[in-house]
């Protein structure tokens, strides 16, 4: 009980002090600072893409898309351990 | 001669069919829609999980997107908010049963895409906040709108920080980093920067407590019970330079 009176007195001073210390920790962004403004998006986070009705060319001529297996061969090489083979049953 | 609405209906479903069915197009040249189609709603995943994409090399994502799109078509014209079940469909499949940790690793990108697109608010006051005094104990603290948690057994930030383009491509040690127990990421963007905040287990305590709405000293207490050590003015220095609140209240 005693500690718990101690502890709600005190707990009014840790914010506080937190308060001070974070003021000192860091200049942070203030709202003048922000760049981004809501609804500007970051790029290739549009909207809407328009390729399709483009013909941009993702693909001019016939394929399969779904004729490539996947099969991870980026930067997982570089994570190693942990159980990265499928559990044996 | 069909309607409109029926040709359309039946452009989508052959261009979302599985490729195997080979079904004959609906439309001649009907395939260069498709093949664009599905290339930009995948540029849109890569774009989201730009991370994701990395681990597993653009050919290998280039097939899981176009078998999602396929699974889990857009059900609404802005793509901004695409891809929110990419994770777990992705966890669930054979290459992210390879690669334990790659569903996770999109939850965090996921999260990533929600704080960057989520509403500003402005920071706490710091003077209010020290002129509450010891009735603190039962305020309650806003935490900021874009805010999101991300907990998981493997070291999501540590990877997603190596897979940034210019980190130079450090190697993960996933069974170290799993030695330390399970990884809590605060997400959140105060500014314009989304902030990427490991979590103590203490901290991760406290905040969820506070995001549920307890007042600080039950959040608190929610702390020390898992941490006695726990050092509130420390983390609390600590995230309030962050801005991780938007707002205290009292009841």
């Amino acid at each position: 009980m005693q500690t718990t009176i101690t502890r709600r007195l005190g707990l009014g001073l840790i914010v506080a002090t937190a308060v001070a210390g974070a003021t000192l920790a860091a200049a942070p962004a203030k709202a003048a600072d922000m760049e981004k403004c809501y609804g500007v998006v970051k790029a290739g986070h549009n909207d809407c893409k328009t390729d399709s009705n483009s013909c941009a060319g993702h693909a001019t001529k016939d394929r399969d898309p779904g004729a490539f297996i996947a099969v991870p061969a980026g930067t997982c090489a570089k994570i190693s351990g942990g159980s990265t083979e499928p559990a044996k049953k | 001669m069909p309607a409109l609405l029926d040709r359309q209906r039946a452009l989508r479903d052959w261009v979302l069919a599985p490729p195997e069915a080979g079904e004959l197009p609906p439309l001649p040249n009907a395939s260069l829609h498709r093949d664009n189609t599905l290339g930009s709603l995948a540029a849109v995943l890569g774009d989201t999980f730009p991370v994701v994409k990395r681990l597993v090399g653009d050919a290998c994502f280039a097939s899981l997107a176009q078998t999602y799109i396929r699974h889990q078509p857009p059900s609404e014209a802005p793509l901004l908010r695409y891809g929110g079940g990419f994770p777990a469909w992705l966890a669930g499949h054979a290459v992210g049963r390879q690669l334990p940790y790659l569903g996770d690793v999109a939850r965090l990108e996921a999260a990533w895409a929600h704080a960057y697109h989520a509403a500003e608010a402005s920071p706490v006051d710091p003077n209010a906040l020290a002129a509450l005094g010891d009735a603190v104990e039962d305020s309650v603290w806003r935490l900021h709108p874009s805010h999101r948690f991300v907990t998981s057994p493997w070291p999501v930030d540590l990877i997603w920080r190596a897979n940034q383009v210019d980190s130079g491509d450090p190697a993960v040690d996933l069974d170290a980093a799993r030695a330390a127990g399970d990884s809590h990421v605060l997400l959140v963007r105060p500014a314009a920067e989304v902030l990427l905040i490991r979590l103590s287990p203490g901290a991760f305590a406290l905040l969820m407590a506070l995001a549920a709405g307890l007042p600080l000293g039950t959040a608190w207490d929610n702390a020390l019970a898992l941490d006695a050590a726990f050092d509130l003015e420390h983390e609390l220095t600590g995230l309030l330079a962050a801005q991780v609140f938007s707002g205290v209240e009292l009841p």
